[in-house]
């Protein structure tokens, strides 16, 4: 048995009373991704915190290379060999990649800057990687993946022996994601070890080689990846059974919802479809595919070039988020903060911002009704902690999600977009997501999911369609709608000639 | 739709997941919660204002007598509605460095206007004049709000513009020298006139404070302009007419510089160009100490009004005990870091409510 590059004995970590580690012992071996499952504030981010040297057990201890040690700052813990890269960039965007990589470290000879060896230390770290990113670009002219690889080169220099990545891949394509999984590949060959955070089920399965499962702070189990079925480590997060995850929604679909005629627009390409009221139509494909293109169409983000969309029957208008939500159409953007959310309003001003409407008199807001209306909605929505007057930015993604899903709630819409509604959501909240937008359908609107999380579809959907190159490729529903059979559809090649 | 059923999710073994996420400043006595909450939504402002009144109350016995009282009173109105008027345009986000442009453009069209029609009618003389007052700040709040809203230019680059060519303006119409020959029925009402001991810009002020206060916290214009400043992008696709939004704020806040213009040539009974140089600077610093964020979205007018008041008293307390206006200045550019500073320090403690200790 080698011996482990880093590890916790029993470690205890509170905040202000309330514990957020208890007792957990892990052992992080070298050449191994080592995922860190579990819930949002199940102690992912405090045992990190404890690594990296942010924060200090309160009891127990940290041993690095078999020795207990005291990490008391960042600084110390990559000392030690221990670097982390964060979930946002932290790369100096008006930098080069070569002046990003010696930040710091820049080679001086009598106060002046030596740069042919700085760039010889930035390509040679690049190269440790397998990365072929120019050493001379900005960083601001990388893409989101590109910041990535150059931080983990960054992260990776000196004598760094555990790597430690928080949700690395939240923001990246399935493309970005194959590649950074290369570099993962290269490093556990070289004998790192790293700590994989994540939210997806998938990656456990493409990268991990062991996993240890969170909840509430605790430990409950570290196990071999190849060990455990997606199923048990759900059940193992939540503790609960993976059937309360995806409610039963009975298939009754009604006249009217949404069509889509023949319409082109953006990378769209003539599509038809249609989501009937009381029904939950998923709508997936690879990313690029234009499947989200397909929820801004819907909602007048972007301009339908010719074909018709249809409410119940009748054109839907203009092209303005304002005079759709007037028809009846509202639309759950993926990217919530940056175009759902309101950051310095109050949770119950953004539940409230779509409709304002519903509470005005004569011109002026009634706002002891307006404020009820959104903390009753807030409530049924389950949101926690339980403040509707706190500020968006102070909840988790999940919660997030559901101040704005929230605005679906203040009046009756016709239909309902999501787009990505559970991206970087988990899995207790989700499943309170997904029981919301069963009883809109429920309630008899049409409502469209756009999603790239497969499971998602099939499980949530009555019916789904695949997207690809722009294009219809399938429909599926019933027996049908399954992973194996819409997999392949993900893949399919354009029909026609683009011209 | 509204009042659905709410089925819960069952959690089978019914154990609280998320505790760890909940509120984390609860250890906090009551009273430093209080606190916290004051210096979040008015900075230090309360307390400034405080200290201020007792020093020179202390080192000054006029300060308090009833002849500065009511010197004061008139001067915070008028820098009040100004302020007022800048904090229309900071709730979205934007700056207005041209609110004394207009202050002296609308003064100057205002005292032309009543001079060439002073043989005649006085009121409808007055009445013409206020007019063109408030005709051409409307004027120049549509050329802003427009740049800002539709053309999308920098609020910044468009009412630093629009500062230099109003001024421009005025100067070139004037020759530079000041405007006489007004009805003086229209400084006897307008500047002198006091009900019950309140003088009349005191009370445009106060309609002003009320008027400003129900349109951004009663009305739906108001709530979507913090939208708007909060976070545009977000705004528009949560449906609000962002263009509408940002004109109606625009226009607002120019209309009420205007309206300060008016006022100021009934004081004077003259038109000047060159008066309100000093409002764009003294209007952002109030409207930062009285805690409205520069970048938008937040902002009460109790703050906007403390704000003023306090830019108000320290100069007329610094006058009083026969601080050179020199010293004056350079105290106020000080003051406008300072509450530039103070500013961040707010929003980190904001943020810092927000930063329990979070999992991934």
């Amino acid at each position: 048995m080698t011996l482990p590059v880093a590890a916790t004995r029993g470690v205890w970590k509170s905040f202000q009373a309330s514990p957020a580690l208890r007792d957990v012992s892990i052992d992080f071996k070298p050449g191994s991704v080592h995922v860190l499952f579990g819930e949002n504030g199940a102690g992912k981010s405090t045992l990190i915190g404890l690594l990296s040297g942010v924060h200090q057990p309160d009891k127990g201890q940290i041993l690095i290379g078999g020795e207990a040690t005291t990490i008391s700052s960042p600084r110390e813990a990559r000392e030690l060999g221990v670097s982390t890269v964060f979930q946002d960039p932290a790369l100096i965007p008006q930098l080069t990649v070569c002046e990003n990589l010696t930040l710091g470290r820049e080679p001086l000879k009598r106060g002046f800057l030596q740069r042919r060896r700085q760039t010889a230390i930035a390509v040679e770290a690049l190269e440790r990687i397998g990365s072929r990113i120019s050493v001379s670009a900005l960083a601001s002219d990388l893409s989101r993946a590109d910041q990535q690889v150059v931080e983990i080169a960054r992260a990776l220099q000196g004598s760094a022996r555990l790597l430690i990545l928080d949700e690395p891949t939240a923001t990246l394509t399935e493309e970005e994601t194959e590649r950074l999984f290369a570099i993962l590949e290269r490093l556990r060959a070289d004998g790192i070890a790293m700590i994989y955070i994540t939210h997806r089920m998938g990656e456990i399965r493409r990268i991990g080689d062991e996993v240890s499962i969170l909840r509430d702070g605790a430990l409950v189990r570290t196990t071999r990846v190849a060990d455990v079925s997606d199923r048990e480590l759900v059940e193992l997060m939540t503790g609960r059974r993976v059937d309360a995850i995806f409610p039963e929604v009975p298939h009754r679909p009604r006249d009217g919802g949404l069509e889509f005629r023949g319409v082109s627009g953006g990378s769209i390409e003539d599509i038809t479809f249609h989501v009937k009221r009381g029904e939950i139509v998923g709508l997936t494909g690879l990313v690029g595919s234009g499947k989200g293109e397909v929820g801004k169409l819907c909602f007048g983000l972007s301009k339908t070039q010719s074909g018709e969309i249809l409410i119940d029957g009748s054109d839907v208008g203009p092209a303005s988020p304002e005079k759709r939500l007037k028809r009846g159409i509202i639309y759950y953007p993926g990217d919530r903060k940056r175009d759902g959310l309101i950051g310095v309003r109050s949770a119950r001003e953004n539940v409230t911002l779509s409709s304002l409407d519903e509470w005005q008199n004569w011109g002026f807001l009634n706002r002891a009704s307006e404020k009820k209306a959104a903390s009753d909605i807030l409530a049924k929505l389950h949101l926690r902690p339980a403040n509707p007057d706190a500020l968006p930015t102070t909840f988790s993604g999940g919660n997030q999600q559901k101040i704005v899903l929230g605005r679906g709630f203040t009046r009756s819409y016709a239909v309902h977009v999501f787009d990505e509604p559970t991206a970087g959501v988990d899995v207790g909240a989700r499943a309170e997501i997904y029981d919301a937008i069963m009883k809109l359908a429920e309630s008899g609107a049409a409502v469209l999911v756009i999603s790239s999380d497969l499971p998602e579809i099939v499980n949530l959907s009555h019916r789904a369609y695949v997207v690809a190159h722009g294009q219809i490729v399938g429909e599926f529903s019933g027996e049908e709608l399954s992973e194996k059979t819409l997999l392949p559809f993900f893949f399919h090649e354009p029909t026609r000639a683009v011209i | 739709m509204t009042e659905h059923t709410a089925k819960v999710v069952a959690l089978p073994h019914g154990q609280p997941i998320h505790h760890a996420t909940s509120h984390s400043q609860q250890a906090g006595s009551d009273f430093s919660t209080f606190f916290r909450r004051q210096f979040i939504n008015y900075g230090i402002l309360p307390l400034l204002l405080v200290a201020l009144i007792l020093t020179f109350a202390i080192i000054e016995p006029r300060f308090l007598s009833y002849a500065n009282v009511m010197n004061v009173t008139r001067q915070v109105s008028y820098l009040g509605i100004i302020v007022v008027a800048q904090m229309l345009y900071l709730v979205t986000a934007n700056y207005d460095l041209s609110n004394g442009a207009t202050v002296a453009l609308s003064s100057i069209g205002c005292a032309l206007v009543m001079a060439a029609t002073a043989g005649g009618d006085p009121a409808t003389s007055i009445a013409l004049g206020c007019l063109a007052a408030l005709g051409v700040s409307l004027f120049i709040g549509i050329v802003n709000g427009v740049l800002i809203a539709v053309v999308k230019v920098s609020s910044f680059m468009v009412t630093l513009g629009m500062a230099s060519a109003a001024v421009g303006v005025a100067l070139l119409v004037t020759g530079g020298v000041p405007v006489y020959g007004l009805p003086p029925e229209f400084s006897r009402y307008f500047g002198e006139y006091a009900v019950f001991g309140v003088p009349f810009p005191a009370i445009v002020f106060g309609i002003v404070v009320g008027a400003a206060y129900v349109l951004l916290n009663w009305t739906k214009i108001g709530r979507h302009a913090f939208a708007v400043g909060g976070n545009e992008r977000a705004a528009f696709q949560s449906g609000v007419n962002v263009r509408r939004t940002l004109l109606c704020m625009c226009i607002s806040g120019s209309v009420l510089a205007g309206l300060v213009g008016l006022l100021l040539t009934a004081r004077m009974s003259t038109g000047e160009a060159n008066v309100g140089v000093e409002f764009p600077m003294q209007s952002i610093i109030a409207c930062v100490i009285g805690g409205i964020a520069l970048s938008g979205g937040e902002g009460r007018v109790s703050g906007a009004v403390m704000g003023a008041l306090f830019i108000v008293l320290l100069s007329n307390g610094m006058d009083l005990i026969r601080v050179q206006s020199y010293v004056q200045d350079i105290l106020l550019g000080g003051l406008l870091v300072l509450a530039i500073i103070v500013d961040k320090l707010r929003t980190r403690v904001r943020l810092r409510q927000v930063a329990a200790p979070q999992a991934a």
